[in-house]
């Protein structure tokens, strides 16, 4: 059994995986029940998100794009399910209200997180629990550059480099990486488990000493007064506005993560994943391609780091915890690893979701219950996690391949069961 | 010199309840290969079960007066209780559908069971900290100049204790030896003839005894319980089994004390507030050495 598993795992360009390949392209999950239906169903579903907002002034505005979004995703092959979507993400918002457009902003934001972390987790398959860290030091690099005299702390008032939101993104790209080439480093030779729970320790460390190292960062009591990105002779001072911006760099950051996995590096990449010791015998630099990762990955985090800190206006140590690591490997693998579609989606999920359920209530005649959705939104998630994993263990939206793979292991397993 | 040995009292204290948090860690990983990312959570749990159980003991002044120590062994096997029936439900509905998915599909189940029973407990208490009452004997012996509480003497026998039992039972017992077997190869300890699926919930519930009974225990040391205790003890319990070698039994307990001495000795000689990243930067510096941890097994392929 251990021979067939080791099979399984040798690398996607040997025949057999052609076959499984081939066949995961005839039948693309989803398309069966749309054969037709791309047609008819997107411009009605598009119509219907664009007026939603007027017809409908509840929350379900949300759990109609949640709907809008999951369809759309499924069928995205098609350039029509991307403009439908596309337009959906831009019009919807404008009928929302300042609490869930500044749902619709974190979505956006975790959105542009989860693709940078799938790059390390999906692509190259390294389990990193401490994506935390590049998101914290995009945040603090905004403000440690950006901040004024009155809010900035100690070490950052001997400087005022008049630069702004649209400067920092590119230094945040680049001091992001680098950070992530430095924490890479030490952990080349370690594997799985082990490599989780140091990144985990990195996250911690970087907080901790965010915390306690006042001179440089203010410590608990944080930096602030931070200006808005400015635009054309005005700031971006709304959640609205923001999402925007969020909205566009995670769009670019889609169609460039794409792009490197189709590359030579991505197959690279995939090569790692599947089997370090395949690969490098191949003669594939593992070094280099790890900490490429890493690097790409955390600078994609960086960049998030910049627009939590500009849509805040200010940083503290304890907002980079553990639990945004963990939120965001949840939305990558919730949506389907190494598929930047089921990214999207996973982020209405897991970010999205709890928030609306604030507002839910439902009567059942126990007072407990009455404002279920306040109160327990947070056990519903937990619950959540758990069901969907359950039942989609290999995510929503898995990219075919992984589909393919894993429908192969499935039947593998029967096959050796009987 | 006094402060030292102090230090190292609080260090063994410590440690002591991180080797044995540890030791669930260990054994789960050693079987399924995989992080119970909530055990953690059944610590606190367990802190809960044994609080209640006092509770409701509360007022019977006459027992607690008389008996403390009876008082006491009901919280602690309420705490295990709790933990073991809780930990057989996670498996049975979180964990065992998974076994055969991708690796990260349980991750991210453990990661939501965690969020879910946390919650629940906040939910309970309110997000508030429940104060344990006050059973356990007050008072302290006196080595040379340096004051142990009982309760300390009680929490570092307990652990001692704790580890011994298991490692006879892991080490002595057939249901251990199947234990063992499950870990080395699970396709061929079927094959001969072990319950493969007993054996996984047996690990579950020897791992979540142990969590139990240490969260009653800390929880009567530091004298309250509150929803969120299990994340720290938890994240550095993993930390602690990891440094040992994840996998190996006297691994967690060396990692266990060895962390806590360390994370002790620091709060002198670094200072306090850098406490928790000791952990994390022993975990670093010794894992590039030893990928494999002190006591791991040199394995160089995990898949």
């Amino acid at each position: 059994m251990a021979h067939q598993r080791r099979r399984l795992l040798r690398p996607l360009t040997s025949w057999p995986y052609r076959d499984i390949i081939d066949r995961a392209r005839a039948t693309p999950a989803g398309t069966r029940a749309f054969q037709f239906g791309p047609y008819v169903l997107l411009p009605l579903l598009g119509a219907g998100a664009a007026l939603a907002p007027a017809l409908l002034s509840t929350r379900l505005t949300f759990l109609l794009l949640l709907v809008v979004a999951y369809v759309m995703l499924r069928i995205m092959d098609s350039v029509y399910g991307l403009v439908v979507l596309a337009g959906t993400l831009v019009l919807l918002p404008q009928g929302m209200d300042g609490f869930e457009r500044n749902i619709m902003f974190n979505v956006a934001l975790y959105t542009l997180l989860g693709i940078g972390l799938n790059v390390v987790v999906g692509y190259a398959g390294l389990l990193d629990l401490g994506y935390v860290a590049f998101f914290a030091a995009g945040a603090y690099l905004y403000a440690l550059v950006v901040a004024p005299d009155a809010g900035a702390s100690e070490w950052a008032q001997q400087w005022d480099l008049g630069v702004t939101f649209w400067a920092v993104l590119p230094m945040a790209l680049v001091v992001a990486a680098l950070i992530g080439v430095a924490l890479g480093v030490p952990v080349l030779r370690l594997r799985g488990d082990y490599l989780a729970i140091v990144t985990l320790g990195f996250g911690e460390i970087i907080r901790i000493m965010a915390r306690n190292e006042d001179y440089y960062t203010s410590g608990p009591r944080g930096i602030f007064l931070l200006p808005k990105p400015p635009f054309f002779g005005r700031e971006l001072d709304t959640a609205y506005e923001l999402y925007f911006v969020a909205l566009a760099l995670a769009i670019v950051a889609v169609i460039a993560a794409e792009r490197i996995r189709d590359s030579r590096v991505g197959r690279a990449w995939e090569a790692i994943r599947e089997d370090e010791d395949v690969a490098s015998s191949m003669g594939i630099d593992t070094t280099v391609y790890k900490l490429l990762a890493f690097a790409i990955g955390a600078a994609i985090g960086g960049l998030g780091g910049v627009i939590i800190a500009a849509k805040q206006g200010s940083v503290f140590p304890d907002d980079y915890n553990l639990d945004v690591s963990i939120n965001v490997l949840a939305l990558v693998i919730i949506g389907g690893m190494g598929n930047v579609r089921g990214i999207l989606l996973g982020a209405l999920l897991v970010v999205g979701l709890p928030d609306v359920l604030r507002d839910f209530s439902i009567n059942l005649g126990v007072a407990e219950f009455q404002n279920i959705g306040a109160d327990y939104r947070l056990v519903i998630f937990g619950a959540s996690l758990v069901a969907i994993m359950v039942l989609r263990p290999e995510g929503l939206l898995p990219s075919r391949r992984r589909a393919a793979e894993f429908q192969e292991a499935e039947l593998l397993e029967q096959e050796l069961a009987t | 010199m006094q402060q030292w040995i102090q230090l190292t009292i609080d260090g063994i204290t410590l440690g002591g309840v991180y080797a044995v948090i540890a030791l669930g860690y260990t054994l789960v990983y050693g079987v399924l290969r995989m992080i119970n990312f909530a055990h953690g959570e059944l610590f606190m749990m367990g802190a809960f079960g044994g609080f209640y159980t006092l509770d409701a003991f509360e007022n019977h002044t006459t027992l607690n007066d008389s008996l403390p120590s009876l008082t006491i062994a009901v919280a602690i096997f309420a705490g295990m209780a709790t933990s073991v029936v809780l930990a057989i439900i996670m498996e049975r509905v979180a964990y065992r559908p998974l076994r055969h998915a991708p690796r990260l599909a349980p991750l991210i189940s453990a990661i939501g069971v965690s969020i879910l029973l946390r919650n629940v407990m906040l939910r309970v208490t309110n997000a508030r900290r429940e104060v344990l009452p006050q059973v356990f004997p007050r008072g302290a012996i006196e080595i040379g100049d340096v004051n142990v509480t009982y309760i300390r003497i009680f929490l570092v026998a307990l652990s001692l204790f704790f580890m011994l039992l298991l490692y006879v039972f892991i080490q002595r017992t057939k249901t251990g030896t199947a234990m063992r077997a499950v870990a080395e190869d699970r396709d061929t300890a079927a094959l001969m003839g072990i319950d493969v699926d007993r054996i996984i919930v047996l690990t579950f519930v020897s791992g979540a005894a142990l969590a139990g009974a240490a969260g009653v225990c800390y929880a009567m040391y530091t004298t309250n319980a509150a929803a969120g205790m299990g994340f720290l003890p938890g994240i550095k319990a993993f930390t602690a089994a990891v440094l040992g070698g994840i996998g190996s039994v006297p691994g967690a307990m060396f990692g266990g004390y060895f962390l806590g001495l360390s994370e002790s000795y620091s709060t002198r000689l670094i200072g306090a507030q850098y406490k928790d990243v000791v952990a994390f930067v022993l975990l670093v510096a010794v894992l590039i050495f030893r990928p494999w941890g002190f006591f791991g097994k040199r394995e160089d392929r995990r898949a």
